[in-house]
C-alpha cells in the first residue's frame, strides 16, 4: 500500500455558484468531501486550501461541526520572495473508532478573475466519485473551458432551470497519484475546468467582464499604465552604460547585460503586485525586482536610446494554456520585447547569463502578448535550434597503465553555456576548481578534471571554449588477453526512464543539443576485437546517434544528441522507452581490445 | 551539547511573546526605544574594528568576510531578564554573498539596525518597516541568536559586490538563572575581528574556558553595565577578543573539539547555585561530586508511577532474579526487560509526567541531563536494583573526544548511567541513540568521570570514585553480510539472497529495520499521544473484545512490517536501477538478552549489477560492499589535524556468485587486496571454485582516533577499499 492509499476520497462534490454583491460579480465554491481512512490505526488527514487577498474561506466543518483551522500567512511558493498566498489547514485524526468523515468548506471569490480552476482530484489520493457542478445564472455569460477531458470518462449534463443552468461533470474512480519523477504541472494532465466569466447583466445593462483576450490585455495594460515610471532617473546611467558603444545592437546588449549583472531577481506577488510591474526607478534604486519590474526597467532603459521596447506577457513552458483563453491563469511571466528592423528580440532580464539572442528553454515556443498601446500583438517566441545552444566536446584519450588520460576541448553555446556559468558562479571563486571537476568529471570520483585556463567564466557574446585534462580511473578491466574499456563517461539521457505505470508526460524541462567525439589511441600491440554496435534514431522528439568507428590507429566514439522537446508526451512513451533501453544497453557495453599475438 | 548550537540559553518560565503584525505593533515601538537607549549606553560607538573597510588579500576568494563581530550579553542585574546585542560587519565579495544578504532575516523579538556602506563610502540606513513574516527556514548566517520568536525578512535594496552590510540586533528575553554559552568562534567564512563581552552580576558563579585558541575571557571586576545600560560596580565584565580567524576547517574526519576554537561560558545565579554545586567549588568546571550527590539523594521513586510501570517488568524478571545471586544476571534481567518494556522512544508518559511535576528529582538537576528519559531511567533502574539488593553507582562522565574531565563546563555535556561495581558493568539510559544493549553510547566509549554509590546510609562517607568506561573495540561492532548471487543471462537481472548480522553500534545504522511491537508496545505507542482523541482510542481499544482488537493490532503490525520492508528496500535501491524485494524478515532485532545480534534476511532482484558486454557479461561485484569513503586528491597530503574516525568497527562481506552455464571468469587478481595499518585495514580475497566466484572482504577501523602522522597509511587503506568498490568482473562466453 502506498502512502496515497492511506485514504480514499469516497465522494467529492464541488458546487460553484455566482452572485452579485455591491455590483461586483462574486463566486462561491462549496465543497463536500467524504473521506475514508483505509488503515485501522491512527492516521492524520490534512485538509488544506489556498487562498489570497482576493478570496476567503468562509466556512470549514468536519461532520457538521465548525472547526478552527490553522492559517499560514505568506505561504512559501518556490522562487517567490513574498506573495499573498495563504494556506489554511485542519488535521483530522482517524482513530480506531473513526468511520468515514465529511468535510465541508466554503470559499468565496471577491474577484471573478481569480476563481480557482476546478479539478476533479483535490488531493493525491484516489477518488471514487468526483462531481463538479457549476450553476450559471441567466444574467451571467460564462464559458466553461475544459482541459484534458480527452480519453477520460467524464459524464456531462446540463439542467435548465428557470433562472439558471446547472452544468454537472462527473468523473469516477480516479486513481491515486503515483510517486514519479519529472512530473509536469498537474494542469498539464489532470482534467479540469477553467471558468471564463464574460459578461453579466447589471441594472438591465450588459457589463463586460473578461469577454476576450482584448479585455484581458486591456486590464494588464491599464496596470502597466499606472506604474508611474520616472525615466529621467535612468538617463545618466544609460548614458554611462552605452557611452563606448557605437552600434544600436551593442547598446542594447550593454543595457540588457547591465540589468542581468546588477538587478537581482526578488519576486513580489502580493495583491496587485502580482500583475503590476514595479516602477523602473524603484527597481533601479533597489537593485532588485521581479520579472515584471525587471522587464519594465529594461523597456524604459532601452527606450531612452530610441529602441522600440515593449512589455510582454507570457506563460512559460509547462503551462497548458495560451491566449485563446482570457484568463489570468494563462501567463506567469513578463519579459521585454524589442522590435528591431521589423524583427522581434525577446529579452528575459531574469536570466542571469544568457546572451541577447539565446532564449531560455522556458520561453521558447511560448505564445506572447506584446504591448502595443491599447492593442496588443500576439506572437510566439521562436524555438531555437541546436546551433544556438550546442554543447560540444572533443576528447583525446590514451591508456596509461590502468588509467585513461586525455585532453579535452569543450565548446558551449546558448543555454548550455548559461547553465555552466550559473553553476560556476554559484560555486564561488574559492570552489572554482572543485566545480570544474564536478562538471567535467561528471560528479564521479573516478574522474579528475582540471584546467589551466584562467578564464573559466564565459562571455555572453562569445562561444565559450574550455580546455581541460581528464584522468579516468576504473574504466579498464583486464581479463586474460583482453581489455574492456569504457569510453562513455556521462550516459546522457540514460536516466530518463519512463516508469511502467506512468500516466502523465515526462517533464524534464530542457532541450539538449550535444555533439561529442572521444578519440582513444589504440596502444601498440593491441587490436580492436569488439566495438558496440551503433545506435541511430530519429523520431518526433529529435535525433540521436551513438557510435564507434576505428580511424587509423584510433577509436572514435561519437555522440550526437538533438532533443527538441522539454517533455516526453505520453503518446511517445513507447518510442522513448525503446530508445532508452537500447541506449542504456549501449552504454553498458564496452570496447574490447586484444593484445595482438 | 551541540558545539554549533550557538547560544544556548536556559529560558525558565519563558512566556510566549504575543505576535502582532510587524509594522503595527505599538509595544514593539516602545520596546525598540528601550533597546536603543540600552544600545546607546552600552555600545562603544568609536569601536575602530567596525571602521574597517577591507579584508586581507589572502581572503579575496571568500564569498564574504566578517570584518567584525561583536556579541554582547547582559545578565543578572535584572531578575529574570537578559539583554543582548549582536553586531556583524560583512564585506560582500561575490555575487553569491550579494544574493545571500539581499534577503535579510531577523526576529520579531529583536530591534534591528542595518547600515549599508557602499564602495564609495556612502552610508545608507536600511528601513525594515516592510518586513514580512517568514514561514521557511532562516539562513544560518542570521541564526546565531535566539530562535524563540517569529522570523521576518525583507529585501535590502541596492546591494552590490564590494558593499559592506553592518547589522546589529538588540534583544531582551525573559530568562532564568543559568546562562550556558558554548560556541565555536570560527564561522563558514573568515573573521577579521571578534569580541564577546558578557556583563554579569558579581554574585553569580562563573565557569569559563576556551579551547584551541590563545584567546581567553578576561575578567574586569565591577566594569559591567546594569540592565538599563548604566555602569554598575555590581556587575562584572568578561571579555574575549580574537583576530584573523580562518574559515572553519573542512578536513575529513576531524574532532571538532580538537580543531575549532571553542568557548564555553556558564553563569549560575545564586538561587540556582545550590542545585548544581553545593558550597564548595573544587575546580574551574562543574562540580561532579555535588552533582552526583544530588542525583543519588534524589533517587526517590514516587510509588505512584514506580509501581505500575515496573510491575510488569518485575513480574517478568522475578523468576530469573530469584534463582540467582549473581548481580550481573539480576541487573541484566532488569535492564533487558525494562528496555523491552520501555523501548526506544516509548518512555511511558506517566513516568515522565511524574518526574516533571513531582519532587525535585528532575527539576533540581535537570541542567546536566540531556533528557528527562535519562533521569527516568536512572530512577527506575537504580530503584529496581536496590529492591533486588544489587549495589549500584550513578555515574556521570564526559565523552572521551571532549578531552579531560575539566573540559566539562556548560550544561548537558555530561552523560549519566548506572554502574554495577560487582560485575564491572555499565548500564545506559535507553534513548534514540542506544539500539545496542550491551555497549555504552558510542560517545561514551572510553569516557571518563565519577561514580557515586546509591546508598541511603547517611553515616557512610559517600565519596565519588574515578571511573573510566572501557573503550569499545572493533570486535564489538561488527557488520557481516553473507550474499549469494544468481545471474539471469536472459534478462540480465541478479537475484540476491542476503543475510546481515550486526552487533554493537553497527545495529544503530539499521534501526529502521528493527521496529517490532508486542501488544504492550502497541498500547505504549498509543499512550504516547496526549490528546483526547488518542485517549479515547486507547480506552476504546482496551474495552474491545479480543476479536475486535485483533484487527487493529494486526493492522498496526502489518504497518510496521511494511515500514521495515520499505526501509530495507530503500536501503538496497540504487538510483536508476530497478529493484524488486521478494522477501524480507527481521530475524532478530538485537534488543533482547538472548539474541543480542541484529539479524535480517532478504531476497531481492536488481537490474543494476549484471550487464551485457559484447558476447560476454560484466558483473559489478565491488559495489556490493556498500559506498566506500573517497578521499579527494588534494586532501591526501598536508593533513593538518589528528584523525577522528568514529567508533572502532568492522565490516565483513562473504559473497558467492554463481557463474552461469557457458561462462567463465579469469583474471581476478585485482579482487585480491590487502593493506593494513595500525588504525585501519582492508583485505579482500577472491577465488573461483567450480562454478562459483567466492569473494570475501574485510574492513576494520581498529581505533577511533589516529595521529595526523598516520594519515598517509590511512589514505592507502581507504583508497584500496574504494578501488575495490569499483571492481567489476568479466564473465566470458565459452567458445
Amino acid at each position: 500500500m502506498s502512502d496515497n492509499e492511506t485514504f480514499t476520497i469516497l465522494s467529492s462534490k464541488q458546487k460553484i455558484s455566482f452572485y452579485i454583491e455591491k455590483k461586483v460579480l462574486k463566486a462561491k465554491i462549496e465543497t463536500d468531501e467524504e473521506i475514508q481512512c483505509n488503515v485501522k490505526t491512527g492516521e492524520y488527514f490534512r485538509k488544506y486550501m489556498y487562498f489570497d487577498n482576493t478570496s476567503t474561506i468562509k466556512d470549514i466543518a468536519i461532520n457538521g461541526v465548525d472547526i478552527k483551522p490553522i492559517i499560514t500567512d505568506d505561504f512559501p511558493r518556490s522562487g517567490i520572495f513574498h506573495s499573498d498566498s495563504k494556506l489554511l489547514y485542519v488535521d483530522h485524526r482517524f482513530n480506531t473508532k473513526s468511520k468515514d468523515i465529511d468535510i465541508y468548506t466554503e470559499k468565496v471569490f471577491d474577484d471573478f478573475k481569480f476563481i480557482d480552476l476546478l479539478k476533479f482530484q483535490l488531493y493525491a489520493y484516489a477518488v471514487t466519485y468526483s462531481e463538479i457542478s457549476v450553476e450559471i445564472p441567466n444574467w451571467l455569460e460564462c464559458d466553461l473551458q475544459k482541459f484534458n477531458f480527452e480519453g477520460q470518462n467524464i459524464t456531462t449534463s446540463v439542467e435548465e432551470k428557470s433562472k439558471s443552468k446547472i452544468y454537472t461533470f462527473i468523473l469516477q474512480n480516479i486513481p491515486a497519484d503515483l510517486t514519479l519523477k519529472a512530473v509536469p504541472d498537474t494542469r498539464m494532465y489532470q482534467p479540469h475546468i477553467m471558468l471564463l466569466p464574460k459578461k453579466m447583466e447589471l441594472d438591465d445593462k450588459k457589463v463586460a467582464l473578461l469577454p476576450d483576450i482584448n479585455s484581458l490585455y486591456g486590464w494588464y495594460n491599464s496596470l502597466a499604465n499606472e506604474i508611474g515610471n520616472d525615466r529621467s532617473v535612468l538617463v545618466s546611467l544609460v548614458g554611462d552604460i552605452t557611452k563606448d558603444k557605437t552600434t544600436q545592437l551593442d547598446k542594447i546588449k550593454a543595457i540588457y547585460y547591465y540589468i542581468q549583472n546588477n538587478i537581482k531577481y526578488v519576486a513580489f506577488e502580493h495583491g496587485i503586485m502580482g500583475f503590476k510591474p514595479e516602477s523602473c526607478q524603484n527597481v533601479l534604486k533597489n537593485k532588485f525586482g521581479d520579472c515584471k519590474g525587471m522587464a519594465n526597467l529594461a523597456k524604459e532603459m532601452l527606450q531612452i536610446i530610441g529602441v522600440d521596447a515593449r512589455l510582454t506577457w507570457l506563460g512559460t513552458d509547462g503551462s497548458p494554456y495560451n491566449y485563446d483563453y482570457p484568463s489570468v491563469y494563462v501567463d506567469n511571466h513578463m519579459i521585454c520585447t524589442i522590435v528591431l528592423d521589423g524583427e522581434y528580440i525577446f529579452l528575459d532580464p531574469t536570466e542571469k547569463h544568457n546572451d541577447l539572442f539565446a532564449y531560455a528553454n522556458r520561453i521558447q515556443g511560448r505564445e506572447v502578448l506584446i504591448q502595443d498601446g491599447d492593442k496588443f500583438i500576439k506572437s510566439i517566441v521562436p524555438n531555437q535550434d541546436k546551433d544556438k545552444h550546442l554543447s560540444q566536446y572533443d576528447l583525446d584519450m590514451r591508456m596509461e597503465g590502468s588509467l585513461l588520460k586525455g585532453e579535452g576541448n569543450l565548446l558551449m553555446k546558448g543555454n548550455s553555456k548559461t547553465s555552466y556559468a550559473s553553476f560556476i558562479q554559484s560555486s564561488g571563486e574559492k570552489n572554482k576548481d572543485r566545480a570544474i571537476n564536478y562538471l567535467l568529471g561528471n560528479n564521479d570520483n573516478n574522474f579528475i578534471a582540471t584546467t589551466t585556463q584562467t578564464q573559466v567564466m564565459p562571455n555572453r557574446d562569445e562561444d565559450f571554449h574550455l580546455k581541460y585534462e581528464l584522468v579516468a580511473d576504473n574504466q579498464i578491466i583486464v581479463s586474460g588477453q583482453e581489455k574492456y574499456i569504457n569510453l562513455e563517461f556521462e550516459r546522457p539521457l540514460g536516466n530518463m526512464v519512463i516508469e511502467d505505470k506512468r500516466n502523465c508526460d515526462y517533464y524534464h524541462g530542457y532541450k539538449q543539443y550535444e555533439e561529442s567525439n572521444i578519440h582513444l589511441q589504440i596502444p601498440p600491440q593491441h587490436k580492436v576485437k569488439y566495438l558496440p554496435p551503433s545506435i541511430t534514431e530519429t523520431n518526433e522528439l529529435g535525433s540521436f546517434y551513438f557510435g564507434y568507428k576505428v580511424k587509423e590507429n584510433k577509436i572514435l566514439y561519437s555522440k550526437n544528441i538533438v532533443l527538441n522537446k522539454t517533455q516526453i508526451p505520453v503518446k511517445s512513451f513507447d518510442t522513448w522507452k525503446k530508445m532508452i533501453k537500447q541506449l542504456n544497453e549501449f552504454y553498458d557495453d564496452r570496447i574490447i581490445l586484444e593484445v595482438a599475438k | 551539547m551541540r558545539i554549533y548550537t550557538y547560544l544556548l540559553i536556559c529560558l525558565i518560565g519563558l512566556s510566549l511573546i504575543p505576535q502582532f503584525s510587524y509594522a503595527q505593533d505599538r509595544k514593539k515601538v516602545k520596546r525598540d526605544a528601550k533597546n536603543m537607549q540600552f544600545y546607546n549606553a552600552v555600545v562603544d560607538v568609536d569601536d575602530k574594528s567596525f571602521d574597517v573597510t577591507s579584508a586581507p588579500e589572502v581572503w579575496k576568494n571568500e564569498s564574504y568576510v566578517l570584518l567584525a563581530i561583536n556579541t554582547y550579553i547582559n545578565v543578572g542585574s535584572k531578575k529574570g531578564q537578559l539583554r543582548g546585542i549582536n553586531r556583524k560587519r560583512v564585506l560582500l565579495q561575490d555575487q553569491n554573498a550579494v544574493e545571500l544578504f539581499t534577503e535579510f532575516y531577523f526576529q520579531d523579538s529583536e530591534t534591528i539596525l542595518i547600515t549599508l556602506t557602499k564602495k564609495n563610502g556612502e552610508e545608507i540606513e536600511i528601513n525594515t518597516k516592510d518586513a514580512i513574516k517568514v514561514t521557511t527556514e532562516v539562513p544560518s548566517v542570521y541564526s546565531s541568536r535566539f530562535q524563540s520568536s517569529q522570523s521576518y525578512k525583507f529585501a535590502i535594496p541596492n546591494i552590490e559586490i564590494g558593499d559592506i552590510v553592518d547589522f546589529t540586533t538588540i534583544y531582551s528575553q525573559d530568562f532564568g538563572g543559568i546562562l550556558s554559552y558554548a560556541d565555536a568562534l570560527s564561522d563558514s567564512e573568515p573573521i577579521l575581528h571578534q569580541n564577546i563581552t558578557i556583563d554579569i552580576d558579581r554574585k553569580w558563579d562563573i565557569y569559563r574556558k576556551t579551547f584551541n585558541t590563545a584567546a581567553i575571557f578576561e575578567f574586569h571586576k565591577g566594569k559591567g553595565h546594569a540592565f538599563d545600560g548604566s555602569p554598575d560596580i555590581e556587575m562584572n565584565r568578561f571579555s574575549l577578543t580574537t583576530n584573523n580567524l580562518e574559515a572553519r576547517s573542512d578536513e575529513n574526519w576531524e574532532n571538532v573539539y580538537e580543531v575549532e576554537p571553542i568557548i564555553k561560558f556558564v553563569g549560575i545565579a545564586p538561587t540556582f547555585k545550590s542545585y548544581f554545586f553545593g558550597n564548595n567549588r573544587v575546580r574551574d568546571s562543574l562540580d561532579l561530586t555535588a552533582i552526583l550527590n544530588r542525583v543519588v539523594k534524589n533517587i526517590n521513586i514516587d510509588e505512584a508511577y514506580y509501581d505500575p510501570i515496573t510491575n510488569t517488568v518485575l513480574n517478568k524478571v522475578k523468576n530469573t532474579v530469584t534463582k540467582t545471586d549473581q548481580p550481573k544476571v539480576k541487573a541484566d534481567a532488569c535492564y533487558y526487560y525494562l528496555r523491552e518494556f520501555m523501548n526506544d522512544g516509548f518512555y511511558p508518559a506517566k513516568a515522565i509526567k511524574s518526574i516533571k511535576s513531582g519532587t525535585e528529582t528532575y527539576e533540581s538537576i535537570y541542567g546536566d541531563f540531556t533528557s528527562m528519559e535519562e533521569m527516568a531511567f536512572l530512577s527506575l533502574f537504580t530503584s529496581m536494583l536496590r529492591d533486588f539488593k544489587v549495589e549500584t553507582e550513578v555515574v556521570a562522565l564526559l565523552a572521551d573526544r571532549m578531552g579531560d574531565l575539566s573540559n566539562a563546563v556548560t550544561l548537558n555535556e555530561l552523560y549519566f548511567g548506572v554502574y554495577v561495581p560487582s560485575c564491572d558493568t555499565y548500564y545506559w539510559p535507553m534513548n534514540k541513540n542506544s539500539t545496542h544493549l550491551d555497549l555504552p553510547y558510542e560517545i561514551m566509549s572510553g569516557a571518563k568521570g565519577y561514580g557515586m554509590l546509591d546508598t541511603k546510609d547517611k553515616k557512610l562517607e559517600n565519596k565519588p570514585k574515578s571511573r573510566t568506561v572501557q573503550p569499545v573495540t572493533a570486535e564489538h561492532n561488527k557488520e557481516k553480510n553473507v550474499m549469494n548471487f544468481t545471474l539471469n543471462t536472459q534478462d540480465y537481472t541478479t537475484k540476491i539472497k542476503k543475510q546481515m548480522t550486526a552487533t554493537g553500534y553497527q545495529k544503530k545504522n539499521y534501526k529502521a529495520f528493527i521496529e517490532e511491537f508486542g501488544d504492550n508496545m502497541f498500547l505504549d505507542f498509543l499512550s504516547m499521544y496526549d490528546d483526547r482523541d488518542v485517549k479515547d482510542e486507547l480506552e476504546d481499544y482496551k474495552t474491545k473484545s479480543a476479536k475486535d482488537k485483533k484487527g487493529v493490532y494486526e493492522d498496526f503490525v502489518e504497518k510496521s512490517d511494511k515500514k521495515m520492508a520499505d526501509a530495507f528496500k530503500s536501503w538496497i535501491e540504487e538510483k536508476d536501477t530497478k529493484t524488486e524485494l521478494i522477501t524480507y524478515e527481521t530475524n532478530s532485532s538485537g534488543r533482547s538478552s538472548d539474541q543480542p545480534d541484529m539479524k535480517v534476511e532478504a531476497e531481492y532482484t536488481t537490474d543494476g549489477l549484471l550487464k551485457k558486454l559484447g558476447p560476454n557479461l560484466i558483473f559489478d561485484i565491488g559495489k556490493n560492499i556498500g559506498g566506500q569513503v573517497f578521499i579527494e586528491e588534494k586532501s591526501k597530503t598536508d593533513r593538518k589535524h589528528d584523525i577522528f574516525m568514529g567508533a572502532a568497527r568492522q565490516y565483513e562481506y562473504q559473497m558467492e556468485v554463481e557463474i552461469p552455464e557457458g561462462y567463465f571468469i579469469e583474471n581476478i587478481e585485482s579482487l585480491n587486496k590487502s593493506v593494513t595499518s595500525e588504525y585501519i585495514s582492508f583485505k579482500s580475497t577472491a577465488v573461483v571454485e567450480g562454478n562459483k566466484l567466492k569473494v570475501n572482504t574485510y574492513k576494520s577501523y581498529d581505533k577511533p582516533n589516529a595521529p595526523k602522522s598516520a594519515w598517509n597509511d590511512i589514505v592507502k587503506v581507504i583508497d584500496e577499499a574504494y578501488k575495490f568498490s569499483q571492481e567489476k568482473v568479466i564473465l566470458k562466453k565459452k567458445s
